[in-house]
Parts: C-alpha cells; sequence; structure tokens
C-alpha cells in the first residue's frame, strides 16, 4: 500500500507538474500577489492583467494573490528569507518597502523611464509623502485616502452628523464605532500615526482612548471594518480606505464616506521580491497597471490614479462618476491642496511602529473593557 | 499488508518472524511509524524547540516566563479554559437529553429529529457565525424585527462577546456530544437499565444513577473533543470583537511577523495549548481507562411511548434547539442571495451573482477542496487501516503509543498544528530545494494527520466486532495473512472503513485552523476561500462558498446515513 | 404471589412472539417457561416483568391486573441472563441500590444487603466490584440484588446459561434451596430440559409463542400432550400410526403402525381412526425376546450403531422404513454386548407404551 501511496504522490506531482512547465515564452505564467489590497481592487486588476498578457504575450497567466494586512505580509516576506512564494508585494505604507528593500528583499523595478517619470516625487502640505522611491525598489501605484465611513440610516438614528476626525468622539456613539488594531493593518496604523502627528503623543493617545470608549470591535482585519458598518452592525468606521467603502456601494449597500482633514493618503507601494519566481511577469504586471488601461481600470473602483495626467473621469452613471460623487467631486488628488501631518521618516522607524503598535496593545486593546466602563 | 503477530510467532516457532514474508510487512510498520514520526512528531519537537529557544537558538526559558508574567495572557488562558469548560456544560445540557430521548422514546418525527440533530456538525468554521451575526447580530433580522416593529431603543446584544462565542460553539458542537452519548449508551447492555426498574429506580433518578454513570467513558470522550474544539477556534471569536482568548491569541500573534516578540509569543501559546491538551487528554484517558463498560452488546432496548403532553414536550423542546441550531443556515441561505442586505429583516434584492462568481469565477476553491479532501483521505485508509489493524490483532511493539497518537491527534488544536508545520517544514529537505511549506502538498498531508483518527476509529471498532476466528479460519484452509485480509477481513469491515473515511472526508473539507496558516497560493481550498472572501470584505460570497460546502457536508451525511442505516456515531466515541 | 396470565398475545412487528398463552402460576412455586430459542418464553417473563406491554390479554398478580404498569410498580426481583450487574457500583452497592431508591433507612441498608449476600454465601465479597468476581458469585449478587426487596415474585431469565456445567449443578442446587426456604413465587426461564424437569414444580413448554403443555414434570415426562413435548423432554422414540380399537373405556387402544400393531395407554383425546404417535421412552425399552406375550409390544430390527456411555449401554436400530429406535440398556454390567448388523428384537411393556395425538 505504501507503493500505492508512492505512484499516487508522484502520479498527481506529474499532473500538476505539467501545469507548470510550458514553451519558452516572454513572461512566465503564473503571478503571484501578496498583498492588504483587498479583493475589491486586486481580483479585477489580475483578471484585467492576465487578458492583457494573452494580448501582449500570448501567454495564458494564472493569477492569485495572498490576502495578508500589511504587517502580516511584511513579516512572511521575511520569513520566506528571499524564497519567496509570490512575486509582488503592493499595498501599504512606503516605510516597510523601505525597510524590506534595506534587507535586500526587493528587486528594482523596471519600467519605462516616461512612465517612471511621470510620477510625481511627492504629494501633500505641510509634510510631503513620497509617491515613489528614489533608489527605483517601490513605486506608488493609486492614491486613496484612509478615512471615515458611517452608515447614513443608523447615523441619522443616533442623532450624529460625521464630518471630521472628533465627530467620532461623540457620546452618542458609544459602542458603534469599528477600528482595526494598528498591528493587524496598515490603515490603522497610518491613521493613528496621523492622530498622533496631529496631537502630539500624549494627547493623541487620549484622543485614540476616547475613541477606544466609542469603539464597539476591534475587527480582525481592516476589511471588516467597513464590512459591518455595510451591513449595520456598527454606524462608523475608522481608518478606512475609500476604495473599500466605495466595494461596499457597488455591492449595493448604503454607506457615506468622509474623506477627514490631513487623513493618510496612500499611494499603495508596489514591489517585486527578490528571488520572486515569476519576475518577469511581476514586471509586466506593474508596467500594465502603471498604464493608462490600468489607471483608468482602477479609477472605476474607488481609487485615484497615482499619474496626474489621469484623471477619474467616465460616461455618466458609470462607476467612474459614482467614485467622483462618493468622494464629494475629487478627480484627481493633483487638483486638490493635500493636507498631511504624517512624517515618513517618523512614522518608519522601525522602534517607533513597535512603540504605537505595542502602547496601543497595552493600554487600549487589552484595558479596553475598562475604558469603556469609565466613560 | 502482513504483520506478524505476537500469538502467531510463539506458536509457528521464531524463525516465522523473520521469513521473507514478514519482511515487507515489518517494512509496512516501518512506514507507517515513519510517516507519523515526520509529520506528527518532528512538527511537534520542532514547536517545543522553538518555544524554548530564543532568536539564536539558545536554550531560554524567558518564552514562557513572558507568557506567564503577562496578565492579559494569563487572562487569556482562564477565559479559554472557562469558555471550554462552559461550552463543555452547555453542550451537555443540550446534547444530553438528546441522546437520551432519540435512544430510549418513540415520539412523532424521531427519525427526522435524529437525522436533523447531526447536521450543526457540518457547518464549517467562520460560516456559522457569520450566519448567527446575519440572525443575530446588531443588525439581523431579529434586532431589526425588535427595533423597527416592536419599539426596541436599542438593539440587544446577542452575538459580540464572549457570550455570542458560547452560543455559537453551543449550536454547532451539541451533536458531538449526542453522538459520543447515543454510541456510548448503544454499547451498554440495556438490562443495565432494566435491572434498575425492576428494583424500583425510574426516570431522573435511573438516569443519573445508572444509565449516565455508564456512559460516562463516552461523555468524557465527548466533553474533551467539544472543549479542545471549542478551545482551539479561533474564527468565531474574532468575528464577534474577542481577543482575550489563547487561540486567537495565537492566531494574531503568528499572523502577525512585525514583532518578533508577538511572534514568539505566538509560537509559545501554540505550544501552551498543545501542553494544556495534552494534559486534558492524559487526565481523561485515565478516568475512562478505569470505567469501560461497553459491553459490545448492541441490543436495541425498546423504545418508550409517551404521553401527548410527553410527545408535545419532546418535540417542543428539540424543535427549538434545532430551530436555535439552523439559525446560521437561515442567515447563511438570506445572505448568499441578499444584495445589499442591511438592516431590514429580510434581504430586499435578490441575486444569483454570487453564486456566479464563486462557482465560475473561482471553481478552484472548489475542486481544491474535492482533491485534497480526498488525497487526504486517502492518506487516511492507507495509514489508518493497518493502524487500526495492528492495534486490534497484533502485538507488536508500540501498539500502545500508535493508539495514544492517534488519539493525540484529536486533542491537538487545529492551529497548533498549524503553526507547528510552519516552523518545521519551511525549510527545504535534505537533498532538495523546495520547502514542504509552499507546495500544495503540505495540505493533503496535514489534512490526513489531523482526520487520521477518525480513520483509525473506524476501522478499529469494525475490527472489534469481526472475531479473530473469521480470520483465523482462513488461514487454517491455507490462506495467508495478506490475502485473508483481502479476502476475509477487509469485506467484513469496509463499512467501518468507508464511515470512518467519509467522515474525515466531511471534517478535511470543512478544515480551516491548520490549514489557514499554510495557505499555498493558487492551492486554497473552500474554507480558505470563504476566510479571503470574508477577510476580503465579499461577505456575501463567503456566505455562498459557505452554502455550497455546508450542501457538499449534507450529501456526505446522508452517504453515511445510507450506509450505515441509523448507527453513525461510532467514530466519535 | 399468584399471577395470572390471560390470552396474552405480544408481536414485535408483524411477528408474533406470544400467541394467546395464559397461565396461572400459584403462590409459592417455582413455575419454568421452558423451550427452545426464540419460542417466546423470555418474552413472557419479560411481561410479567414490566419490561414489555402485551399486545392484548391481560395479566394478574394475586386477582389484580397489572398491564400498563412499569416493572418498579410490581414488586418484582428479576436476574438477567447477563446478570446486568452495574459495573460502576460494588457488589454491596449493587444491592443496596434498590433499597436506596425505596428510602430504607441507611443502617437496616447495612443490615439486609449483609443479610442478603449471606444468603448467597457471599459474605465479606461486598466491596468488591462485579468484574473481579467469577461468573457463579456475580450470578449470586445479581440474585441477592433481587431478593434483598422481599419480591413478590423472583423472575429468573437463563441464570445459569452463562456458567460452565459444574458451577452451573451447584448454583442450580443453590436456587431451589433458597427459593424453597423463602416460599417465592419463581418464574424461571430456561433452554435446558434437565435443569427445568431438576428444580421446576411445575413448567410451561412453549414453542414457537405458543403454550404446548403445562404440568408436573412428571406429566410432562410420563403424559406429553403432543409429539413435540415428547420429544424436547428427555428422549423419545416416535412412532407414527392410527388407532385400531380402543379398551378400558378409551384408556388403552391398538394402533396400526408400520411396524405392526402395537398396544398401550391412549390419550383421552383420541378416538377410533385418529392418526397419533407413539412414544417409547428408551430406558422402557429392552432388546430380546418378548417374555410376557401380549403384555409387550416387539419389533424387530438391526443394531445400526451401539455406544458406551458409562452407566447406560445405548444401541440405535434400524426397524426398516428409515426409522430408528433408541434403546437404553441401563446398568450394563452383565449385558453382553451386540455386534453392529446384529439382528434383533426390540421389546417394550404396553404399560409404558403412550399413543397421543400427531
Amino acid at each position: 500500500m505504501k507503493k500505492v501511496l508512492i505512484v499516487a504522490v508522484l502520479f498527481t506531482a506529474m499532473v500538476f507538474g505539467c501545469l507548470g512547465t510550458g514553451n519558452a515564452q516572454t513572461i512566465e505564467n503564473e503571478l503571484y500577489l501578496i498583498t492588504p489590497v483587498s479583493k475589491d481592487v486586486h481580483d479585477p486588476v489580475l483578471k484585467a492583467f492576465a487578458e492583457y498578457a494573452k494580448k501582449k504575450f500570448n501567454v495564458d497567466v494564472k493569477t492569485s494573490a495572498i490576502p495578508k494586512g500589511t504587517p502580516v505580509a511584511y513579516g512572511q516576506i521575511i520569513e520566506w528569507k528571499g524564497n519567496p512564494q509570490a512575486d509582488i508585494f503592493w499595498g501599504g505604507e512606503g516605510t516597510l518597502f523601505d525597510d524590506l528593500a534595506a534587507q535586500g528583499l526587493l528587486e528594482k523595478i523596471q519600467l519605462p523611464k516616461k512612465m517612471w517619470d511621470e510620477i510625481p516625487e511627492s504629494i501633500g502640505k505641510p509634510v510631503p509623502l513620497p509617491l515613489k522611491d528614489p533608489k527605483q525598489f517601490w513605486v506608488g501605484t493609486m492614491l486613496e485616502p484612509y478615512g471615515i465611513i458611517y452608515q447614513p440610516k443608523l447615523v441619522k438614528r443616533l442623532g450624529v452628523e460625521i464630518k471630521d476626525w472628533d465627530d467620532l468622539l461623540n457620546p452618542k456613539l458609544k459602542g458603534q464605532i469599528a477600528q482595526c488594531t494598528p498591528d493587524r493593518s496598515s490603515s490603522s496604523h497610518a491613521t493613528v500615526e496621523v492622530v498622533l502627528m496631529t496631537h502630539g503623543w500624549e494627547k493623541g493617545w487620549d484622543w485614540m482612548r476616547k475613541l477606544a470608549a466609542n469603539t464597539g470591535i476591534f475587527t480582525a482585519r481592516s476589511r471588516d471594518v467597513p464590512s459591518v458598518v455595510a451591513k449595520g452592525e456598527f454606524a462608523v468606521g475608522f481608518g478606512v480606505p475609500s476604495y473599500m467603502a466605495f466595494a461596499e456601494v457597488l455591492g449595493g449597500y448604503d454607506v457615506m464616506y468622509v474623506y477627514p482633514s490631513n487623513a493618510y493618503v496612500t499611494p499603495e507601494p508596489m514591489s517585486v521580491l527578490k528571488g520572486a519566481p515569476h519576475a518577469k511577469a511581476a514586471h509586466a504586471f506593474i508596467e500594465f497597471l502603471l498604464s493608462e488601461d490600468g489607471q483608468k481600470l482602477i479609477s472605476q473602483l474607488g481609487v485615484y490614479p497615482v499619474t496626474p495626467k489621469y484623471k477619474v473621469q467616465g460616461a455618466p452613471g458609470s462607476n467612474q462618476e459614482k467614485a467622483v460623487a462618493f468622494t464629494g467631486g475629487m478627480r484627481s488628488f493633483f487638483d486638490i491642496q493635500v493636507g498631511n501631518v504624517y512624517n515618513v521618516q517618523q512614522a518608519g522607524d522601525k522602534k517607533r511602529i513597535e512603540d504605537v503598535n505595542s502602547y496601543f496593545r497595552k493600554e487600549i486593546t487589552e484595558k479596553h473593557k475598562d475604558i469603556v466602563k469609565e466613560k | 499488508m502482513s504483520f506478524e503477530n505476537g500469538e502467531a510467532t510463539l506458536s509457528g516457532g521464531a524463525t516465522r518472524l523473520w521469513s521473507r514474508r514478514n519482511f515487507g510487512g515489518l517494512a509496512g510498520y516501518a512506514g507507517i511509524w515513519l510517516f507519523l514520526a515526520i509529520f506528527l512528531i518532528y512538527p511537534l519537537i520542532r514547536l517545543f524547540y522553538d518555544a524554548f529557544t530564543d532568536d539564536a537558538n539558545a536554550f531560554t526559558l524567558m518564552n514562557f516566563s513572558d507568557f506567564f508574567t503577562d496578565t492579559y495572557y494569563l487572562k487569556a488562558t482562564i477565559n479559554s479554559l472557562l469558555l471550554g469548560v462552559a461550552t463543555v456544560i452547555t453542550t451537555s445540557l443540550i446534547g444530553i437529553p438528546f441522546a437520551f430521548l432519540l435512544l430510549r422514546y418513540e415520539f412523532p418525527g424521531r427519525g427526522l429529529f435524529s437525522y436533523l440533530s447531526i447536521i450543526p456538525m457540518i457547518m464549517p468554521p467562520l460560516v456559522g457565525v457569520m450566519g448567527f451575526v446575519f440572525i443575530m447580530g446588531r443588525a439581523g433580522t431579529v434586532n431589526v424585527i425588535l427595533m423597527d416593529y416592536l419599539g426596541f431603543a436599542k438593539p440587544v446584544n446577542f452575538m459580540y462577546g464572549i457570550h455570542g462565542v458560547l452560543i455559537v460553539e453551543t449550536l454547532h458542537l451539541f451533536p458531538l456530544m449526542t453522538l459520543s452519548i447515543v454510541d456510548a449508551m448503544g454499547k451498554i447492555s440495556p438490562s443495565l437499565d432494566e435491572a434498575a426498574e425492576s428494583v424500583g429506580s425510574r426516570g431522573l433518578r435511573k438516569f443519573w444513577d445508572i444509565t449516565f454513570p455508564l456512559t460516562t467513558p463516552g461523555y468524557v470522550a465527548g466533553a474533551l473533543l467539544v472543549f479542545i474544539w471549542t478551545f482551539a477556534d479561533f474564527a468565531t471569536p474574532l468575528v464577534v470583537g474577542i481577543d482575550d482568548l489563547l487561540a486567537s491569541q495565537a492566531y494574531l500573534n503568528i499572523v502577525q511577523f512585525v514583532d518578533r516578540r508577538l511572534f514568539k509569543m505566538g509560537i509559545v501559546i501554540s505550544a501552551i495549548m498543545i501542553l494544556l491538551a495534552i494534559v486534558f487528554l492524559i487526565v481523561a484517558k485515565r478516568y475512562v481507562a478505569q470505567k469501560d463498560y461497553s459491553s459490545l452488546s448492541y441490543s436495541v432496548i425498546e423504545r418508550r411511548t409517551l404521553s401527548t403532553a410527553g410527545n408535545i414536550g419532546v418535540v417542543v423542546f428539540l424543535s427549538s434547539v434545532l430551530i436555535a441550531a439552523f439559525i446560521p443556515y437561515f442567515g447563511i441561505i438570506l445572505d448568499s442571495f441578499g444584495k445589499g442586505w442591511a438592516l431590514t429583516p429580510f434581504p430586499v434584492k435578490y441575486t444569483m451573482q454570487y453564486f456566479e462568481r464563486v462557482s465560475i469565477e473561482t471553481p478552484k476553491f472548489i475542486l481544491n477542496s474535492l482533491l485534497y479532501s480526498g488525497i487526504s483521505v486517502a492518506i487516511c485508509i492507507v495509514f489508518g487501516v493497518p493502524i487500526a489493524w495492528v492495534m486490534a490483532r497484533t502485538k507488536l511493539p508500540g501498539r500502545d503509543t500508535l493508539d495514544s497518537l492517534t488519539t493525540l491527534i484529536l486533542a491537538l488544536p487545529g492551529t497548533g498544528i498549524g503553526i507547528a508545520y510552519l516552523r518545521a517544514f519551511r525549510d527545504p529537505f535534505p537533498f532538495t530545494e523546495t520547502a514542504l511549506i509552499g507546495m500544495w502538498l503540505v495540505i493533503p498531508i496535514v489534512l490526513g494527520i489531523r482526520r487520521l483518527p477518525y480513520t483509525v476509529r473506524g476501522t478499529f471498532a469494525s475490527l472489534l466486532i469481526v472475531h479473530k476466528s473469521f480470520e483465523e479460519a482462513a488461514e487454517s484452509v491455507g490462506a495467508k495473512k495478506t490475502v485473508t485480509f483481502k479476502d476475509v477481513t477487509l469485506p467484513l469491515i469496509w463499512k467501518g472503513v468507508l464511515v470512518g473515511s467519509l467522515y474525515s472526508f466531511i471534517l478535511a473539507l470543512q478544515e480551516a485552523s491548520a490549514t489557514l496558516l499554510l495557505v499555498v497560493p493558487g492551492h486554497e481550498m473552500m474554507p480558505v476561500g470563504i476566510f479571503n472572501f470574508y477577510m476580503g470584505g465579499s461577505v456575501n460570497e463567503a456566505a455562498a462558498l459557505g452554502l455550497i460546502l455546508i450542501v457538499l457536508g449534507a450529501v456526505c451525511l446522508f452517504a453515511i446515513n445510507k450506509i450505515t442505516g441509523a448507527k453513525a456515531g461510532g467514530v466519535f466515541g | 404471589m399468584n399471577i395470572e396470565l390471560k390470552d396474552i398475545v405480544k408481536s414485535f412487528g408483524s411477528l408474533e412472539a406470544v400467541s394467546h398463552v395464559s397461565l396461572d402460576i400459584k403462590d409459592g412455586e417455582l413455575f419454568t417457561l421452558l423451550g427452545p430459542p426464540g419460542c417466546g418464553k423470555t418474552t413472557i417473563l419479560r411481561l410479567i416483568g414490566g419490561f414489555h406491554e402485551a399486545n392484548s390479554g391481560r395479566i394478574l398478580f394475586d386477582g389484580k391486573p397489572v398491564m400498563g404498569k412499569p416493572p418498579y410498580e410490581r414488586n418484582i426481583g428479576m436476574v438477567f441472563q447477563n446478570y446486568a450487574l452495574w459495573p460502576h457500583m460494588t457488589n454491596a452497592e449493587n444491592v443496596a441500590y434498590g433499597l436506596k431508591i425505596k428510602k430504607v433507612p441507611r443502617n437496616e441498608i447495612v443490615e439486609r444487603v449483609n443479610h442478603a449476600l449471606g444468603k448467597v454465601n457471599l459474605e465479606g465479597l461486598g466491596d468488591r466490584y462485579p468484574g473481579q468476581l467469577s461468573g457463579g458469585q456475580q450470578q449470586r449478587v445479581a440474585l441477592a440484588r433481587a431478593l434483598v426487596l422481599n419480591p413478590g415474585v423472583l423472575l429468573l431469565d437463563e441464570p445459569l446459561s452463562n456458567l460452565d456445567a459444574k458451577i452451573r449443578l451447584q448454583v442450580r442446587a443453590e436456587i431451589r434451596k433458597l427459593q424453597k426456604d423463602l416460599g417465592i413465587t419463581t418464574v424461571y426461564v430456561t433452554h435446558d430440559q434437565e435443569e427445568a424437569l431438576t428444580l421446576s414444580d411445575r413448567i410451561a413448554v412453549l414453542n414457537h409463542g405458543e403454550l404446548q403443555q403445562v404440568g408436573t414434570p412428571w406429566e410432562l415426562y410420563e403424559r406429553p400432550a403432543n409429539p413435540f413435548v415428547a420429544d424436547f423432554i428427555g428422549i423419545n422414540n416416535l412412532i407414527p400410526g392410527e388407532i385400531r380399537e380402543t379398551e378400558d373405556n378409551g384408556k388403552r387402544a391398538k394402533v396400526a403402525t408400520k411396524f405392526g400393531v402395537l398396544l398401550g395407554a391412549c390419550d383421552s383425546r383420541l378416538k377410533i381412526g385418529d392418526k397419533c404417535t407413539v412414544c417409547v421412552r428408551p430406558e422402557t425399552a429392552a432388546i430380546g425376546e418378548r417374555k410376557n406375550g401380549a403384555s409387550e409390544n416387539m419389533i424387530p430390527g438391526a443394531i445400526s450403531f451401539a455406544s458406551f456411555i458409562g452407566n447406560t449401554m445405548r444401541y440405535d436400530i434400524d426397524i426398516g422404513e428409515n426409522t430408528i429406535l433408541r434403546v437404553d440398556i441401563q446398568n450394563p454390567r452383565n449385558h453382553s454386548p451386540h455386534d453392529i448388523g446384529d439382528k434383533v428384537n426390540v421389546v417394550f411393556s404396553t404399560a409404558t407404551t403412550l399413543a397421543i395425538p400427531s
């Protein structure tokens, strides 16, 4: 029987092995992402890339994504020790990418120079946010703010109005706020940093404690925050990427979004991992995403092009127009004054990241029940 | 499959043991041990090694002292233990009366109830709690009705909190308890019960004094399973926002690689969970060993009929438990068809788009599930049947250890196994370039290991019923052991093997604790797909995929019922 | 306690396990239900005990109907075939349990349990668990457990079937003695006719759920009511025939058989011309010549088999027509054995020859 097993294993291995090999080709026929960018965006993009690859290289690319929160994905890449099972790391904060590059775990991006140059160095005032790595280890792919999502029906019933961050501290929202923790989600982490950098360390944490007093749930992942708000389980979600909120709208749910003052705007950086099993496909994917077709595609999904020349624009009733309406008429981040207090150097410090995360864990999550009781 | 048997060796002389014919058998036996050594023992050792070393691989107790000095972890430990005990109590309160009523009384719909009572078991992890939230959440059907139609100002909090976890676990796991008790009661001679009646004991008194004590081995086994299951579940607590449990902490810390200290704590927590599980297992085994009353007499007791009031009472009790247990099914069905369902009692718009997406765009989940569960069942059979045979029919050295190991697997939390595998197989095997982690093969292997006990137990139970003299008779007319096994033993036990395997299959289909940590891109199974959809915000798709998985499970269960008739509890004992 | 069963019917599904059985078990007697496996004897016992409910018919204890009453309201003591001792209780606890249920004071329980264990010769074994006792000892614990409640009737379901032959004889004698001492009405189920004959005051023979005959061991042996009883109780030679003529007011008859006309006692139900069966016990027959003329029947044949069993020499004699007669020569010390094939005559007294309805 042992023999039978070995034969069975060999047989299945052969069958599956065959799928993986093919003729000489311009790019590999597989592509794997590890990404915090949710399915709402990565799925359509991967699908479009598969079509693009078929047309351009005549290759049927099998694509898949390992959905992981940014910190988790970051840790996983380190754990792979240069033998990654994914080709591309996409999304989150640029600082983690710098860190990976320093560890020699990223490959330089290969892009046509024109395409690279069309992406501005940075965005935002008073503090500039970089949109690409001068050393070319990562590149921004799209822009979206981490803001506030709410359920209009519930918010109306509670008698509150949500316009900016401080509205979340209204005692009427007790138990109604959903947020993720900064060690599980980069959007939470960045948004906590925005709070800390706006108010300063001490006052910033006081603000977070007040938010915790109103918080009903710390979700397991950042993508749960818009889900539970869309469902009506909780009225307001904190630190939510705009496209996730927009995905709920596309899904037929009734939610509203606020882009609050100085909210972190992410360029959703992208890198090719060193030792990527399908490196050629990975570089082709980046090129595709930054092309006009790629940027147009994402502009239907509630995110904004990272290149100033592309605007979110479509036929009346199109998803593009819905997205514009959803974020209050904005067609490009380069059309407005982007306020930013988030300091990349400061926030990207490894010790600072751990400090913020462990302070949040010790003083907010672990004491959450007490905080709720006190207030 | 020829293993020499100690007795035969004595009668046949010492030379027989080393005859050529037995060489294959001994090699096979060694193969079983090799498999268990690589895929069960080594990962566990590796996990403990990691837990007792620092990043420089030097021995340290710091990790454990960190754990035991951190009040939050201690609180999580106590919470986990309390939750486990509470779930055992609640599942007992429901599961025992269920078993007792179904076995001993005749009432309208008894057959239907006994079939339906197993159904809650096939609820995949995560899907159950999702379904509950859809119906019982703050914006679920019940609360919407309470607020919009009955004037409640605030939603009733059924779900968010440890009580929500308790509700979900109870209604998911009580069938495990029922099956264990049914199985244990079936093994107790009914005359023990009648003897009690003949001396005047009856009703509850008889149940407490006689019937229940006699079923303790089955009860303890069931209680242990319920306890470990609850203890190891991290998906349910996370959905209802509970972090301060060991399983949740193990999961959250391990998937969080940024902070190495937390990562290490994830490993330590897993090691502690496994240690605790082993302790509980040993205690339970000790207890059960002293009190094995099973007589293997499967005689049937005449079912009592009930008065009209009794009938109504029983049907109302069973129906209300089952309705509660079926809440997640209603929730999942509504959400997998309902578009944009929020803050209304039922969806206002219905659509097939979620099913289209999961079945057309990602049929790989379904294919992977079937394929890997299939391979894992093959692994279960290839290793499990010989293990059961060795345990039942031979006196080979190490057979008691085999027994303990297969029982140990039942008690191991899936999260712990997953993390142990992550640590053990991340480096390439000697002389190869790829590590097992990252190959799809790791998925069926871990599933096979996890579900091995069901096949072993199913086969073992069948072998006990097949008297050894059948085999001896075949040998007496000249059949070799191999031939005897094929021509005599196998035809007599295939049902047990099949049922054990089908259970392994159902449970493999639904596994999402170990596999979730070992995900290989492109080779995700349905529960992982559900998790990915859910975590990716596509709750409706998660529900749709969940519903497909439930239907698959129900089909398997139906097949089991067809094969075994009513008696299906045997492999849970 | 006196127990009456009136026209009892009990079916399991389509199978009629007990078919219109009526019995009258007298106070203080040891009454045995005897029959082959599946004859319904255990079902009747369980009907009396209240473990089954009859489909129709009445059961009366001392004239009072008990139908519908559960076992614990019938004042019975039952010993199960597999003893059914509760393995999680000590022997003493097993015996004491019924008293505890009846809320007997603690010190009285101790006293009565000790007394009961003493009665069955198990003093000092009360603290052990049933699993630590031999089969015979377990049987006695079961007996003590049943008797300690002073039941109106003791029900014994094949209590000796799991014991080996020697112990069986011993326990059998003990049960009989205990029953006589206590004077308790006892219903005893067995498939072993020898056990039934030695133990019982009266026996009911059952087959296929139907009552065949009720009587003392003597009556059943000497006056079987039909060929089934004749064959089931002891060993019998059965020869089919037809009543030719009757004598002595129908008490004796001449029966025409394929082996000639046989003379013997006649069952009162038989009339001239009736088909009947002639019964001849092997120990009442002999080999040799007719000595007393007309008071003996004789059939010629040839020895086909001979076996020596110590106190008996047993011959099978082929008398033609595919019929074998068995003859037991008891105390064969002075007997000179016949060889196989020897032509011999089988002779048997007309007084021990019995014609019964077929």
